[in-house]
């Protein structure tokens, strides 16, 4: 949780996005799933699941929207607004693992709109595979009064 | 939109503590941005047996698996807005790869509030294995 502001005229390309690890649980899932209204047995019906040619109940894809945004929004701060996110889901995650949230600044510039920061991210499991990629968002930082 | 932010487990303030918006220039706490994208509240039918809401789309027979979203933010959400969305189906393609063909569909949905003021954009990529 990141309560303190980031400036525009401090950010440059190449920057890290502060890493962010997220576990997955059984719990978790399902809270998703409740929160979004969606009753998939997929995600949390484990027979259902292997019946259907899954090793387990696996995470909704969008799941991983809400981390990348956590990811992004905790490190760019308050008062930064995010305008853009894409993703690709590449490989399923399942309860138990540790998924690690990454990404670099690619573009900064500055528009009549606000301070533009562009930046690639991605999500690591534990075993190193990539869960998303490839992935990018853009976030609109206020200017400071001067510039 | 506190039972989104503990499934993501992102307690951010902005998303909880109303002073805290108000003292970072928002008129309320606002929602966690991809929370009005995500959710399949609006959609007012039954589900199937597969907890699929019968009234998500078209393409319900298969099993759809997420290939991608693409998110636009225009404006902060709070819990006063009313929101209204559009859904519409953009395209559709096969793919014919290593394992067999695939069919995708990329789904476009817009969100606006009371005012009628463009708030999220979603394109989203699904795809499905044709029944053999």
């Amino acid at each position: 949780m990141v309560t303190q502001t980031r400036r525009f005229e401090d950010i440059q390309i190449g920057d890290e996005i502060t890493p962010l690890v997220k576990e997955i649980g059984m719990a978790r899932m399902m809270a998703y799933g409740a929160a979004t209204w969606d009753f998939i047995r997929l995600h949390y019906d484990a027979d259902y699941a292997r019946e259907a040619g899954f090793e387990a109940p696996f995470v909704d894809g969008q799941m991983m929207g809400g981390f990348l945004t956590q990811h992004v929004q905790d490190w760019a701060g308050v008062g930064a607004f995010l305008r853009k996110l894409a993703f690709r889901n590449r490989v399923m995650a399942y309860p138990g693992d540790s998924l690690t949230c990454h990404g670099v600044v690619t573009a900064v510039e500055s528009t009549y709109e606000g301070g533009m920061v562009e930046c690639d991210l991605w999500i690591e499991n534990q075993r190193g595979e990539k869960v998303v990629d490839a992935a990018n968002a853009m976030v609109r930082f206020q200017l400071q009064p001067g510039n | 939109m506190r039972q989104y932010a503990l499934a993501i487990g992102d307690f951010n303030p902005l998303y909880s503590d109303r002073e805290f918006a108000q003292a970072n220039g928002l008129r309320d706490v606002m929602a966690p941005p991809t929370l009005i994208c995500d959710t399949w509240q609006y959609v007012d039918s039954d589900m199937d047996e597969r907890g699929d809401l019968l009234g998500r789309g078209p393409i319900r027979e298969l099993e759809g698996l997420r290939a991608g979203n693409e998110y636009e933010f225009f404006q902060t959400i709070h819990p006063d807005d009313v929101i209204t969305a559009h859904w519409a189906v953009k395209d559709v393609y096969e793919k014919t790869g290593r394992t067999g063909s695939l069919v995708f569909q990329v789904i476009e949905t817009t969100f606006y509030n009371q005012s009628e003021e463009l708030l999220a954009r979603n394109t989203e990529t699904m795809f499905y294995r044709p029944e053999a």
